[in-house]
Formats: structure tokens, sequence, C-alpha cells
């Protein structure tokens, strides 16, 4: 049966009482630790690494990556630039928001070829297709075109 | 011959429209239509998904004058993403290149119904984006 009923917002005032008692700086320090975590668990399964397999290649034990994939490992530099180094990253990296990467990037220019305005009404013509260019044409003069031109950007 | 491409499993996600024109010239008959088309495509690892954004704009012939202009985000969640794709040894992700021409087409024509639904009754109804058949270019 399908609940259509809105979440509701909970109030707990013991919970509202532990957040009024944590400082800033425990709430920035909790938040780099989860969000370490979770990138390292979004390395691991990018890499297709087991646990063990990373817990390896780090000489530590798959217990010990479970407690730092749980987000409550206080990490030492020593072992943020171990662990980077099997990521093939810097340290700064483990901590980077992943930018998007740019698979591809294409330029086209379609230039019409005749000047004849067509009624908004008119039907387009019967499609067919240029093989040499890759672009449909259509019988309807006015809506054939040239060649595409091309800069291709790819990064 | 054996394909050795993984099949990529994906849903389309999402299509924003991110900004649309029209510039109607003063005075004149229903110009010829330009196209000036970009196609880029972006992988986004967290929320593991391919947006290509195709930003189209229709220009005069001597292309110093935008009739219109209009861009699209197509968003398409990855479902077996880390099967589908691997890491190459500079950290960056090898995408199969037929899923890359499906989802290029696949924007272009959401773009080119976009056009056709926003651009209706101006004078940019004639303004119809090309098929173009992405495949075949081989820059692609």
């Amino acid at each position: 049966m399908k609940n259509n009923k809105p979440a509701r917002k909970h109030s707990s005032a013991f919970v509202n009482q532990l957040l009024a008692e944590t400082s800033d700086v425990e709430k920035a320090q909790i938040n780099n630790r989860m969000t370490l975590a979770t990138r390292l668990d979004d390395l691991i399964a990018a890499k297709r690494w087991s646990k063990s397999e990373f817990a390896a290649k780090v000489g530590k034990s798959p217990s010990e990556i479970t407690k730092w994939l749980s987000g409550t490992q206080n990490f030492t530099i020593d072992t943020l630039t171990e662990i980077s180094l099997a990521f093939n990253l810097s340290v700064g990296e483990l901590f980077a928001d992943p930018r998007p990467q740019i698979i591809n990037h294409i330029n086209l220019l379609v230039k019409a070829i005749k000047s004849e305005p067509i009624p908004f009404n008119e039907s387009v013509g019967k499609k067919t297709i240029d093989s040499t260019s890759g672009i449909f044409n259509s019988n309807n003069p006015a809506l054939k075109f040239s060649l595409p031109t091309f800069n291709n950007a790819q990064s | 011959m054996e394909n050795s491409e993984p099949k990529t499993e994906y849903h389309l996600k999402g299509i924003e429209l991110i900004r649309c024109t029209i510039n109607t010239p003063e005075g004149t008959p229903a110009p010829n239509f330009n196209f000036s088309i970009s196609l880029q495509t972006q992988l986004d690892v967290m929320p593991r998904t391919l947006t290509v954004i195709v930003n189209v704009d229709v220009i005069s012939d001597d292309q110093k004058n935008v009739f219109g202009s209009i861009s699209v985000n197509n968003v398409y969640q990855i479902i077996n993403f880390e099967e589908a794709f691997k890491l190459d040894t500079q950290n960056q992700y090898e995408i199969p290149p037929k899923l890359l021409e499906v989802i290029g087409s696949t924007s272009l024509s959401t773009t080119r119904g976009i056009m056709y639904s926003l651009f209706k009754g101006t004078f940019l109804n004639n303004a119809l984006l090309p098929l173009i058949d992405l495949p075949k270019l081989k820059q692609y």
C-alpha cells in the first residue's frame, strides 16, 4: 500500500542537547573524518579492491580498514601518506572534492545552404542521409546544411 | 567477434534546461539558420553520473548575430559504475566509446525536441536542429 504521508521532522530533546554541547570545532572534525571515510570507500571501490586487498597494500589488518571506513579514525600524517601512495594520489587529493572529469568536448558548425525562408506550416521533406558528413539532409532546400566544421577539444 | 566492452547499465536521471534565449531581428524576413553546436560529456564520480551538456546557438550566415540560444544538461545515472568503467594509470576513467555515442545522440535528440517546443510559434519555428550521426564524426 502506497504511503503518501510526507516525512515528519523529528525533534528530540536529547539529540538537541547533544548537538548544543558539540562545539563548532568538534563538528568540523567529525565532518572531515566522515568525508575522508567516504572518499576512501569510493577510492577502494573505484580500484575494485576488496578491503583485504587494500589492507595488504597499506600494511594493515582488514579490521583496521573497517575502523577507518567507520569515520572514527584520527589519522596521522604518516598514515595518510601511506594511503595516498596506495592510490597514487597526493595527500591533498584525498580531501579534495573530486572534480568532474571531462570525457570529450566537440564543437560543430552546421551551415545552411539556401536562403529561402519556408512557411511555418510547410511539411519537412523526406530525409536522406549524407554518407560523408554524418549530417542527415532534408529534401526541403531550406533545411539543407553543409559539412560541419570541427573544433575538437578533447581532454 | 566478441565485444570486449563491458555492458553498461544506465538510465536517464534528469533533463535540465539551463538557458534559453530568443533574439528577434528587427525588420528582416526569416533568416538562414546556422547552428553552432557544442557537446561536452563529463563524468561525476560521486553521484556516478555522466552529464552531456548541449549548447546550441542559432546564428546568422556571418555568425555575428545569435538569433536564439539553448543549453540543456542531460544527466545519465550509471547503475554498474564500478563494473563498467575502469581507472587508467592516470586515475582517469575509461568510458566505453559506444556508450558515449549513444548518450550523445540521445542528448542531441532531447535538445532538438526541447528547441522545437520552446521555439514553436516564434520566428525560430523552422530552426530545426539537424540530425547528426555522431558515430560518423570520427572526432567524436
